[in-house]
């Protein structure tokens, strides 16, 4: 029975996430569409009243369009956290995979709440993409339900993840709005370090995006290569063996392949790495970066100027209000500050001191949680008091959400504390 | 204060303001010879910050009034928390090793010059301590110096007399109108809940100052945090501690007069019918730790028992203000050894002796009068210089120097007993034989000791805090002044924040009053890139 509502559930996911992918799509029609229709005064389609809509107008149906499908989205990804929350017997908040699609979540929460606000479609070109990446992202991990264990067994597991989340889904958002920024403002006649570090920006996307592609093609393929290492246990005899799912282009530090046959590996890991898995996630990040490399050339040789210049140039014309954009973005991270705190350090905090007997112990995820307070404190700083707008706070914007998501992923995965659970 | 009088600033209408006036206070006019958009920071209000300095407190004070300032103070203090976390730091190690040998070992040259620099306890640093108070001291040095003025200057709720002013606002407009628009424009803005003042040439509408008041209540809530957690500084107010519990062992608790008992840990671990979709499941998956303790005080030489009940993950035992928290578990260790004592003269065994790991006992009676005492006890047995001595004090090779006595022996024998070693190949000629029978397996629970009074400190300044950061950024203040000029009427408006919100309520007003503009020309923006 409820391993049914778990399968719906994910069913339900999916839909979500298909509805994104379309509202992203249909974004990008209202703002490019109407270059076409202002451009092509004929009537496109054989309806009449086609021919009369001027091009806000049309940008203004096809927002409309967007939201309405972001919408439908947001109710599927509604019924999947509710189904299974009741599936698992606690809120989809308490792995990986339940946390980055909730994440998604609260992004999405967020984008509809300042689209109200705001109605520039534009936003939704840029914020839609970041929640269907999460998603897919989400889905790398291991989508398995198991029951919480000890550490996780309070009702503030609720309500500190899932307030810290909706924060960070603001912070999302300012990130897209800033994002859109620098792609309209940044001058591209010619190279300068701000259109370089914005394909950096874009190259790092990219290489996530090939990250999640490499891992779902490998994983369909069924690849395994095994690794065992040299030193073997005195009591057992046995090696301690890793399992890659990717091809190795690098061994573990001291392992040799069991594998029989196949690609690679064309050298070992360096003597330092000797982490949890510390091999596997270094052979990832190489393939990772690879992949991004080969999107990006791609990207480059069919758009023959820098992504950001064509992305530039797409946007360019469709009037869009640059100070409104700035002010968007500065307006989610104002949304998002005072959730942030709540969540992410006082619900934090009264849970730690619950659990742990401290409100504050300095683990590596809590440290995170306050230098990302800390940067959104002097975001917050530099722009009320010192005046910086426009370039410098969209940058820092952008800068802010690669903090979030280094708390979010690199502290978990990489880093040796009480929160590496998932 | 010691402000020069030459430093003042004398406005038109004749009044003096006090130096670093950049808005007349009794006028409202602009004291800049500029044009352009109006710097409403502060209301263009002096601050104490501004004073030329004369006293080292005028540049101390100026120093940590500076926002500036206090953003590297901030960014210093979030490099310096990044670097914190490249590294486990000392309490996270997880390792017994000592920092000087875990951080060269574990991390090469890296965690050499980690360890060196002092960076395995950076957040107990002195010098980050430092860096926070000073964060603490620039809170409450910034918010003084704009707070009271700022304050003062909305507490006076200045009606301009100087069209300047609002010429010079971001939202701006001249209208034609009589008295009836003038009057509209009042019911307008009123039916949107402004507060009004008038003095019939000039009116000011005005809602959600409060929001003004948002930063300095969160900077308050913030300074009184640091002093909440520096509470613990007071002796009685703070305990931290630590202690294992074998099953059925009682204890001191640390720093405190009460003693505990363990009545066992229990570890339950979940069933297949417990996971959503038994296809994942797991074995060995913990759903429970638990460890049901009784608390005890000393009565003379008694033990008193004053309470008694489970402590779990999440949910500790508490007693008046102490708390145990269920934080380690250790199941099935190796506790003691069961040896049969073998006389290898006559062939028979004379009775069993067990001896503790952890505690181990002076004397053991064997039955038959007969006795062995423990001489020596090294946990974990090395050798050096042909000396025995113990590596550790856990009982990772544990090694006794047994004696025995008894009618049989009354001179006694003494004779090493090695963990893993056979003791006839040890000491051949020996005449009794320590036989390894069974190992003593029992389960061990750590518990944090904790005493916080300084908790609900925390969470009230937190409180404040959240309640600043509401006010601050969920409400915006929002003005709007009216001025009567001959044949027109200004509008002005001004925002603390989302400019996009009060545009739109302009708007609407002056739709409402009848008044009909292009959005475009009532903004004037800062030149923007």
């Amino acid at each position: 029975m409820t391993f049914d509502l778990l399968t719906v559930s994910g069913i339900a996911l999916f839909i979500a996430f298909i509805f994104y992918v379309l509202s992203s799509i249909v974004y990008v029609v209202a703002i490019t569409g109407r270059k076409m229709r202002a451009l092509h005064a004929a009537p496109l389609g054989g309806y009449a009243e086609m021919t009369a809509v001027d091009p806000s107008e049309h940008s203004r149906r096809f927002g409309e369009r967007g939201y309405l499908l972001t919408f439908l989205g947001f109710l599927f990804q509604l019924a999947f956290v509710v189904m299974r929350w009741v599936a698992t017997g606690h809120s989809p908040t308490s792995n990986m995979f339940e946390f980055m699609s909730f994440l998604a979540f609260a992004t999405i929460i967020v984008f509809l709440i300042i689209y109200r606000l705001y109605s520039v479609p534009l936003l939704g070109v840029f914020t839609l993409p970041v929640a269907v990446v999460l998603i897919a992202y989400a889905s790398v991990f291991s989508t398995k339900a198991a029951p919480l264990i000890p550490a996780l067994q309070s009702y503030w597991l609720y309500i500190h993840v899932t307030v810290a989340a909706l924060g960070e889904g603001a912070f999302a958002v300012a990130f897209a709005a800033g994002l859109m920024y620098l792609i309209l403002a940044v001058r591209q006649d010619k190279g300068n370090i701000e259109n370089r570090l914005l394909e950096v920006t874009i190259y790092a996307v990219l290489s996530l995006i090939a990250f999640i592609v490499l891992t779902f093609a490998f994983r369909a393929a069924g690849h395994e290569v095994v690794f065992e290492s040299i030193e073997k246990n005195a009591m057992t005899g046995m090696g301690q063996t890793t399992t890659y799912t990717l091809p190795a282009i690098v061994a573990p530090h001291g392992a040799e392949k069991v594998t029989a046959g196949g690609f690679g590996p064309f050298f070992e890991a360096p003597e330092w790495m000797r982490g949890v898995n510390a091999g596997r996630k270094l052979n990832t990040i190489i393939w990772s970066l690879l992949g991004g490399a080969v999107l990006y050339a791609f990207l480059r040789l069919v758009l023959r100027k820098r992504i950001s210049q064509a992305a530039q140039e797409t946007l360019k014309g469709s009037e869009i209000d640059l100070d409104m954009v700035d002010e968007i973005s500065y307006r989610a991270v104002a949304i998002g500050f005072p959730i942030f705190t709540l969540g992410a350090l006082v619900f934090a905090m009264i849970w730690a001191a619950e659990a742990w007997g401290r409100p504050w112990g300095w683990d590596p995820k809590e440290t995170w949680a306050l230098i990302t307070w800390f940067f959104y404190a002097i975001y917050l700083h530099l722009r009320l008091s010192i005046g910086w707008q426009g370039k410098k706070s969209a940058w820092l914007a952008v800068l802010g959400f690669v903090i979030v998501m280094t708390n979010l992923v690199v502290v978990n995965l990489v880093l040796v504390g009480l929160h590496s659970y998932a | 204060m010691g402000q020069s009088e030459l430093d003042r600033i004398k406005c038109t209408c004749g009044h003096v303001n006090p130096p670093g006036t950049t808005i007349c206070e009794a006028c409202g006019r602009p004291l800049d010879e500029k044009s352009g958009l109006l710097n409403m920071r502060y209301e263009g209000m002096a601050r104490r910050s501004q004073v030329a300095a004369r006293t080292p407190i005028d540049y101390i004070w100026r120093f940590f009034a500076s926002v500036k300032v206090a953003i590297w103070m901030i960014a210093i203090a979030l490099i310096a928390s990044i670097i914190g976390t490249l590294l486990p730091q000392e309490q996270f190690k997880q390792s017994s090793l000592p920092a000087e040998i875990y951080y060269p070992q574990t991390y090469g040259w890296f965690g050499e010059v980690y360890y060196r620099l002092g960076f395995h306890q950076l957040f107990y640093s002195w010098w980050f301590i430092t860096l926070l108070l000073m964060i603490g001291i620039s809170l409450v040095i910034c918010s003084i110096d704009r707070a009271v003025p700022l304050y003062k200057a909305l507490q006076k709720k200045r009606i301009p007399k100087s069209d300047q002013f609002l010429r010079r606002q971001r939202l701006f407009l001249e209208v034609t109108g009589d008295n009836e628009t003038w009057e509209r424009l009042h019911q307008a803005f009123q039916k949107k809940r402004y507060h009004v003042a008038t003095d019939g040439q000039a009116s000011l509408f005005e809602k959600g100052r409060i929001s003004r008041w948002g930063p300095y209540i969160n900077h308050v809530g913030l300074i009184l945090l640091i002093l909440a957690f520096m509470l613990r500084l007071i002796p009685g107010f703070y305990l931290d501690d630590y202690v294992w519990l074998w099953d059925g062992q009682t204890r001191a608790v640390p720093g405190t007069p009460y003693y505990v008992k363990s009545e066992g840990l229990k570890i339950d671990f979940y069933t297949e019918t417990d996971f959503p979709d038994p296809s994942a499941f797991v074995p060995n998956h913990v759903k429970s730790y638990q460890t049901d303790l009784v608390l005890y005080k000393k009565e003379g030489d008694d033990l008193v028992e004053i309470a008694r009940g489970p402590t779990m993950v999440n949910h500790p035992f508490e007693y008046e203000g102490l708390y145990l928290y269920q934080s380690g578990e250790q199941a099935g260790q190796l506790k003691g050894l069961k040896l049969d004592v073998f006389d290898k003269q006559t062939g028979k065994t004379l009775g069993q002796i067990t001896l503790d790991l952890y505690d181990p006992p002076l004397q053991v009676d064997v039955g038959g009068g007969t006795t062995v005492s423990v001489l020596e006890y090294y946990p974990e047995l090395q050798m050096k210089d042909g000396k025995p001595y113990s590596e550790t004090t856990q009982p990772n090779r544990p090694a006794f120097i047994l004696e025995i006595k008894g009618p049989s022996v009354p001179q006694g024998e003494k004779n090493w007993v090695i963990a893993g070693i056979d003791s006839d190949q040890l000491i051949p000629d020996a005449r009794f034989k320590y036989k390894l029978v069974d190992f003593v397996l029992s389960n061990r629970s750590g518990l944090s000791v904790r005493i916080d009074h300084a908790i609900p400190y925390i969470y009230a300044a937190s409180f404040i805090v959240i309640i600043g950061l509401i006010l601050g950024f969920y409400f915006q203040h929002r003005r709007v002044w009216l001025m009567r000029m001959e044949n027109s009427i200004l509008i002005a408006a001004h925002t603390n924040k989302n400019w996009f919100g009060l545009k739109r309520e302009l708007m609407q007003a002056l739709q409402a009053a009848r008044i009909n503009v292009d959005p475009e020309h009532i903004e004037h923006r800062r030149k923007t890139a």
